[in-house]
């Protein structure tokens, strides 16, 4: 746009000045009146598909890409017995014995009603149930929370008739549980609330890395907990994911391979390994320990030798080299074991019966380039109508958010100001690259180029961008058929491996061009 | 005692203005009047000059203005010995300034001068003082002069402005090569110097020693020197007196045509260029033409002042005093410092006179010393972000309004992008002029490793062709019949004889050629040496070159990734080129930081790898956790990524950040840690009396980026 044209819009829109964001500023006339942009599929009203939801679920409008347009709901439980050493997430410690711990009694009952209120808002936000196709219990580790809770929250999630949302046919219903903090009869109600997947927090099949990591349990509760789930949910009926994490400090290479032969043998097999290769957090005991932060790469390291400098008890950290190789190794031998490499961290099994996909439906609601998904709970971050918000962080603080929330307005998730919207294209676009690259899948560069709010010039960024990753054969574009650009995608596992360079290197065009 | 009545008496000055003013109104009741006395005083040369009243001689007395109640002084001192200090103390005993308006150092006007606890610009101030001797007003102005060579031109024309100098010299440390340098210029000015020792309230004070030394290498006549502490007031009306006592007066009128020595101009966005300036002879005022002799430039005078130091109209300035004039100038080069100030109409009045008699001599003869600005260092100066040119190409250009002596080219470089070459006094105009472009233009810039200039000669006789080279990447690739030749300045060294070995080792390392070495006592010897060494920029501050000579110099490349980085290129001896480039590598291998691959660095001349090292790559890059939905943490960092990626520049594939293109000043600074010359302390030097032999000294100090070896450094040039 010149600035002729720049000009004329500014003598349209006096009000308007502020900013000159070039894609959105043909959209700006309509959305200043309007909030329902009904040729933009990122940024649509929920309102607009609560129709939708009346309809059956059969007739519900697929999209070239097979997305369905429904929800997912991610549902945050904070209780943790204690902090472990690498994590920095949103927790609250409640100790060893929950159960006769007043203090956690009156913790939990204030926590549950916070996230009734949440809830309740919800529902009267919408006159009509909003179709879910994931919910996701996560923590935390939602299986320390006393079962009663559990109800209430599934109970005022889809099952009474003031709940907000609809349950799909096929939906996902997960939850995070940690070995060793439920029994036989847990379990059997837990599958009795509706839960069909189990992510269970295994981290390591090594006794010592478990103590490393600061983590309550060991691995024979691994093993039991594994054979809890075969017996409640039967041979075939199991859909459990594992957790694991690489570059843990004292994790030899050979233990590591170790670690992965294990959890490919488990019986019932993991349907699902999430593979996280550890980052030293500042603030966590690691943080600490390794001097707060995460300095390795700085290190002239050569493979065979790396010399540590022993300053303290805890054991060293690896190499990055010995990360690299690690991450490497993992999805060379999980390929080889019939499991798909479908993101950075995650592989699902697709051995003997290729038919069905054994992905995280939740998590590839984060990655679709259209995602939508409520929350809530402490420090969840819900993506709804143009509108990122995450909820604070501070038990006492998320508290009194929620009893500030009255039902008469509309809930903060919801308010899309005009600020959000201006911002939204732009943000959305990095949002797009960044977690469509950490995919296997990949980015469909004509998807972008067809969207009205982003112009050719950004998918020649975004090509700018990748040239190096072609370049050292990181990266490729495969271009078939009708294709104008292609489908752009990191190769597995070297283009993994160096995602945030290749990543930021495309904000670095992206920027370039938008300034 | 004393000391309450100078105050008493200082307190009673605003009455006495006032009622010396309405006296001098009663006597010339009409402007008209003065005006027309001037000008017909100053159009006939035979008459006896009269002396024009003025409204700032309010509070003179009633023995109203006359030269030989001015008194003109400088005030010589090292960074750090309070120069400033003293200066804000003088102001401050006479009410020049108001307590409640005084700032710390209040001469030192730019934030980057306060900062930086250096003065850049010239400025000068006006105070009225009444001797406790003879109990006369007097005017004292005070001219503050650049502390740091790299101004050394600038130094001497405001000390050509005076006619004395206090010397001061911190009591504790006793004096340094720099301020000797100046005390030299002050000398060849024929300035009355009042040595003055400093921070006497100190307990590491040792004034006798300081005495002695003074008395010593410079041969000044320590019996009446001052003890003082700018920070406490003891001494202060003591150098007043020694200032009234001992500093000659200006000399009267003459009756010849005005000339005025320019002494600092400034630009100012309202009044264009303020010239400041020291009239010698004659009278100037607001309305008149002047002409500047070496310019050539005209211009009606809008405004004359003085400095108190605020700026302060006038009517007129007259023969001795000091004071500003803006007349709509709009380019600091029509009034270079240093230049004559004349009066147009007697300029032609002068010319046509000398037109009848056909003599070839100038109509008004410019006051001596005026000299171009030759720029020693050059550097080029890119923005970091492309879009960023036109800013940095009006910030220059309105830089370039207030210092005359900073001149730029645009220059486009295959890597770094379009910008501009530009060309320095020395390394600390270089740094202040980078400094103030990002400072208050809020520029991003990378500016590339300084050289001086060459002169390549290819062929001889008739087809003699001479290639001037500023940047190293300009330097072409060798001929046979090529000669390179680079400045060379002649330097001596005075230092106590113990450390003769080292001082003679250095040189020779540095391809010195030895000229002489000198006891002046058994204890302190004095070497000479003629280097080139000023090819790195360094050394010398140097105006006037002795001579180019022929050099077995290359141009040392640098291949990033087996691509080209002009920037980097540098050019040096052949036989220092293996250890340059060998530091050189190793200092860009620790500044590059890792790329997703191995990055290869070499350092070659032509096409001969000479040194090379490597930067391994990065072994991984990549998050692998993912909070429940949350990708705002993740985004933040790639952001942070991308951003610091926006302000490297990519040269090939691999990303270079700003600090490697000052690699070659790294290697510098490396170069120097190696020495243990730096254990020749500074207070340990001794100097010569002045020797007929040379015209000009100025000392070579870069005590900011290099071993305090180079301190104790006097260059002394034929």
């Amino acid at each position: 746009m010149n600035w002729i044209a720049k000009l004329k819009l500014l003598m349209v829109l006096p009000v308007r000045v502020s900013s000159f964001y070039a894609p959105l500023s043909t959209k700006r006339l309509t959305s200043t009146t309007h909030i329902t942009l009904d040729d933009n599929r990122f940024c649509s009203h929920p309102s607009r598909h609560l129709r939708h939801v009346q309809l059956s679920s059969t007739e519900t409008e697929t999209y070239p890409n097979g997305q369905n347009e429904s929800y997912g709901l991610y549902v945050h439980i904070p209780f943790c017995r204690r902090r472990c050493n690498y994590c920095d997430f949103a927790i609250v410690p409640i100790g060893k014995e929950s159960s006769s711990n007043t203090g956690f009694a009156k913790i939990n009952q204030q926590y549950t009603d916070a996230l009734l209120t949440e809830l309740s808002m919800i529902a009267a936000s919408t006159s009509s149930k909003i179709l879910l196709r994931s919910i996701y219990f996560g923590g935390g580790t939602p299986s320390l929370a006393p079962l009663s809770t559990l109800e209430k929250i599934m109970h005022a999630i889809y099952k009474s008739d003031s709940s907000p949302f609809l349950l799909d046919e096929d939906a996902e219903v997960t939850i995070e549980m940690d070995p060793g903090t439920f029994d036989l009869d847990k379990l059997k109600a837990v599958k009795e609330m509706g839960f069909n997947r189990i992510s269970l927090g295994v981290q390591s099949l090594d006794d010592t890395i478990l103590q490393t990591l600061g983590r309550v349990h060991r691995s024979s509760d691994v093993y039991s907990s594994i054979d809890m789930i075969r017996q409640v949910y039967g041979e075939e009926g199991s859909n459990y994911s594992i957790d694991l994490i690489s570059g843990v400090p004292g994790l030899t290479l050979a233990a590591w391979t170790e670690t992965l032969y294990k959890a490919t043998r488990l019986h019932p097999r993991p349907l699902h390994i999430s593979l996280y290769d550890l980052q030293v957090e500042a603030g966590t005991a690691f943080g600490k320990w390794y001097d707060g932060g995460d300095t390795r790469d700085d290190a002239e390291t050569s493979p065979a030798v790396s010399i540590q400098i022993k300053t303290s008890n805890h054991p060293a950290l690896p190499s990055t080299e010995e990360c690299a190789w690690q991450y490497k190794y993992a999805s060379g031998y999980l390929r080889n074991k019939g499991y798909e490499h479908y993101e950075i961290s995650s592989y699902a099994y697709n051995g003997q019966s290729s038919t069905v996909s054994h992905r995280s439906k939740h998590n590839q609601i984060y990655w679709e380039m259209s995602g939508q998904w409520y929350s809530i709970g402490l420090g969840s971050t819900s993506s709804l109508n143009c509108v990122r918000y995450a909820r604070p962080r501070a038990l006492s603080d998320y508290i009194s958010w929620t009893r500030k929330l009255t039902k008469s307005s509309k809930p903060p998730w919801l308010l899309s100001t005009e600020q959000t919207i201006d911002k939204e294209s732009e943000r959305k676009l990095l949002d797009i690259v960044m977690t469509r690259l950490r995919t296997s899948d990949g980015l469909d560069l004509d998807q972008i180029a067809g969207q009205t709010q982003f112009k050719e010039a950004h998918v020649d960024s975004i090509l700018r961008g990748f040239q190096l990753a072609i370049d050292l054969d990181l990266g490729t574009i495969n271009t078939s058929g009708d294709h104008k650009y292609g489908l752009m995608r990191l190769k597995d596992p070297n283009g993994f491996l160096f995602s945030n360079n290749i990543i930021s290197n495309i904000f670095m065009e992206l920027d370039l061009e938008s300034d | 005692m004393k000391f309450i009545s100078a105050s008493l008496l200082l307190s009673c000055l605003p009455l006495l203005a006032a009622f010396t003013s309405n006296k001098l109104r009663l006597h010339h009741p009409t402007r008209p009047s003065i005006s027309t006395r001037t000008s017909s005083s100053l159009r006939s040369t035979t008459d006896k000059p009269t002396i024009i009243p003025s409204n700032q001689d309010a509070g003179l007395g009633p023995s109203g203005y006359s030269t030989t109640r001015v008194r003109n002084f400088s005030i010589i001192a090292h960074i750090d010995h309070g120069k400033s200090t003293l200066a804000d103390r003088l102001l401050e005993t006479t009410d020049t300034v108001a307590k409640r308006d005084m700032e710390a150092q209040l001469l030192d006007s730019m934030d980057l001068e306060r900062e930086r606890g250096i003065t850049i610009k010239l400025q000068a101030a006006r105070v009225l003082y009444r001797s406790q001797e003879d109990g006369e007003v007097y005017i004292l102005n005070l001219i503050d002069t650049p502390g740091h060579v790299d101004f050394s031109y600038e130094v001497s024309r405001s000390l050509a402005a005076c006619e004395g100098a206090l010397l001061v010299v911190d009591a504790s440390q006793g004096i340094e090569a720099q301020t000797l340098a100046n005390v030299y210029l002050a000398l060849e000015n024929n300035l009355e110097i009042i040595p003055v020792l400093n921070k006497i309230d100190l307990p590491a004070a040792d004034p006798e020693r300081v005495a002695d030394e003074i008395e010593e290498t410079i041969g000044l006549d320590c019996s009446n020197i001052v003890h003082a502490s700018a920070k406490t007031g003891i001494g202060i009306n003591e150098i007043m007196e020694s200032i009234v006592k001992y500093v000659p007066p200006p000399p009267p009128a003459t009756g010849g045509p005005f000339r005025a020595l320019i002494f600092d101009s400034l630009f100012d966005p309202y009044r264009g260029v303020i010239v400041f300036f020291r009239v010698v002879d004659g009278a100037v005022k607001k309305g008149d033409k002047i002409r500047f002799l070496n310019s050539k430039a005209e211009h009606d005078v809008t405004e004359v002042g003085i400095m108190q130091p605020q700026q302060v109209p006038v009517e007129a300035l007259r023969a001795g005093e000091v004071g500003y004039l803006c007349g709509s100038i709009k380019d600091v080069l029509d009034a270079r410092v240093g230049d004559t100030i004349t009066l147009s109409s007697e300029y032609k009045a002068a010319a046509a006179k000398l037109k009848e008699s056909k003599s070839e001599e100038e109509p008004i003869k410019p006051l001596p010393g005026y000299s171009e600005a030759t720029p020693m260092v050059f550097a080029g100066i890119f923005p970091v972000d492309a879009d960023q040119y036109e800013s940095l190409r009006l910030a220059l250009s309105k830089l370039r309004l207030n210092d005359a002596a900073l001149s730029y080219e645009p220059e486009t470089s295959g890597a770094m992008g379009f910008g501009f070459r530009c060309g320095f006094l020395g390394l600390l105009h270089m740094d202040v002029v980078r400094e103030r472009l990002e400072r208050e233009y809020d520029l991003d810039l990378i500016v590339t490793a300084p050289a001086v200039v060459y002169r390549v000669e290819q062929g001889e006789g008739e087809k003699k062709k001479v290639i001037v080279v500023d940047a190293p990447s300009k330097m072409p690739d060798k001929l046979r019949d090529m000669k390179i030749m680079e400045p060379y300045v002649r330097v001596e060294v005075l230092t106590p004889s113990e450390y003769n070995g080292k001082v003679m080792e250095l040189g020779t390392e540095r391809r010195g050629i030895f000229k002489d070495l000198k006891y002046m006592t058994p204890q302190r010897s004095s070497i000479v040496y003629e280097v080139s060494d000023i090819t790195q920029g360094y050394a010398s501050m140097e105006y006037q070159l002795i001579e180019y000579r022929e050099g077995d110099l290359v141009r040392l490349d640098v291949k990033i990734n087996y691509e080209d980085a002009p920037p980097l290129s540098t050019i040096v001896h052949v036989d220092a080129a293996q250890t340059v480039g060998r530091r050189l590598v190793a200092s860009l291998k620790e500044l590059i930081p890792r790329q997703m691959f191995k990055v290869p660095i070499q350092a070659c001349i032509g096409v001969n790898v000479i040194a090379s090292a490597s930067i391994s790559p990065m072994r991984k890059d990549v998050l692998a956790k993912c909070y429940g939905g949350d990708l705002s943490r993740k985004k933040k960092l790639l952001q942070k990524q991308a951003k610091g990626k926006k302000r490297m520049k990519a040269m090939g594939k691999v990303s270079v950040p700003q600090e490697a293109f000052m690699a070659g000043l790294q290697r510098i600074m490396k170069n120097n840690d190696d020495e243990d010359a730096a254990s020749i302390s500074l207070r340990d030097i001794n100097f010569p009396k002045k020797d007929g032999d040379w015209e000009r000294i100025s000392s070579v100090t870069i005590n900011d980026i290099t071993n305090p070896y180079y301190r104790s450094l006097v260059a002394i040039h034929k």
